[in-house]
């Protein structure tokens, strides 16, 4: 694992019941990487908008445009207040040679 | 999204004729005893908000060798469609009886309604405050019906029975409750809370059975 960046993403979820949620998202470094990453997660509710909806989830994400397509295994937790939150995760994703790491913390915005 | 609900009905009493005149209250026509009494209740989902259709039958004899007359009225609150009949006519205002005549209120309760408070706030109102779909809340329903009370009316303390059915939707009946007492002078007042009622999408089909004794639906309950 090496470096850093700047990542962005956008996504839509649906949920069913409602704890669970099923997410569909597009991540980019606006350089070399489009990731695409289906994920189920588990929210809890919140207090009163001020103790905010604990999140877990896990997820595959699959790196596009950056040569041959991969596949990995995505963790996710996450805290979300009205409209703003905050997500961090680890993917670990296939290489030809090896395993790549890679962390995020991402703010989040929902609508 | 869960619509957790709850179905609660209340018996409370109001005054109606006396056997003591003496005694403070509401007095009219103390020649006339309450034999029996049956009170049915049906209540179910009708264009989405629940109700209760209510049968109330007083079966009245006269105290007196001449035909008392007597006021007849309903009093309650959230009520609709009230019709009176002695004997299978309608009446209103002031009626004379004759022996063992059947007195009989019938009409519709509605609800009151309130949302349980509560601190929570769901993730999809947290995580999608503007474009998530409208999260149900618990809810309560409130159904008060006012009967006169026993201990007042003239002669020995009648039979009292009480019916009450909640119907699931989409089924034709499913009674919940039903109560059959003979009051020793005080007041009835019976308070059911039919709980089990989790997960109610589009029609909450709350069901619990509070007493095993059977009794015949009413006549209009079809």
């Amino acid at each position: 694992m090496s470096g850093h960046g700047v990542w962005a993403r956008v996504g839509y979820e649906l949920a069913s019941p409602a704890p669970m949620f099923y997410s569909l998202s597009g991540e980019t470094d606006f350089r070399r990487v489009v990731t695409l990453v289906p994920l189920v997660s588990f929210a809890s509710e919140s207090v009163l908008g001020i103790i905010p909806s604990f999140s877990a989830g896990a997820g595959f994400p699959i790196d596009l445009l950056d040569g041959p397509a991969r596949l990995g295994l995505r963790g996710q937790l996450g805290l979300q207040w009205p409209y703003v939150g905050v997500v961090g995760g680890l993917d670990v994703m296939s290489g030809t040679s090896s395993l790549l790491l890679r962390g995020f913390v991402m703010l989040q915005v929902g609508l | 999204m869960v619509w957790a609900c709850v179905w609660q009905l209340l018996v409370g009493n109001i005054a109606a004729s006396r056997a003591e005149p003496a005694t403070a209250g509401v007095e009219w026509s103390p020649d006339v005893a309450v034999k029996a009494e049956t009170l049915d209740f049906v209540c179910g989902l009708e264009q989405g908000e629940p109700s209760c259709r209510f049968f109330a039958t007083y079966e009245l004899e006269p105290l007196t060798a001449e035909p008392p007359a007597i006021d007849v009225r309903f009093v309650g609150t959230k009520t609709s469609d009230v019709v009176l009949e002695l004997d299978g006519a309608r009446v209103t205002g002031s009626v004379r009886i004759g022996q063992r005549s059947r007195l009989i209120a019938r009409g519709v309760i509605h609800p009151g309604q309130f949302v349980e408070p509560s601190y929570a706030r769901s993730a999809m109102s947290v995580r999608h405050p503007l474009f998530g779909a409208p999260v149900h809340r618990s809810h309560r329903f409130d159904f008060e019906y006012a009967i006169a009370p026993i201990r007042t009316f003239a002669g020995p303390p009648p039979k009292v029975t009480l019916h009450v059915e909640y119907r699931r939707a989409g089924r034709s009946r499913s009674p919940v409750t039903t109560r059959s007492s003979r009051p020793s002078g005080a007041a009835v007042k019976r308070s059911w809370t039919p709980r089990h009622c989790s997960r109610c999408a589009s029609a909450c089909r709350c069901h619990r059975r509070h007493s095993s004794r059977a009794a015949p639906s009413p006549p209009w309950a079809g």
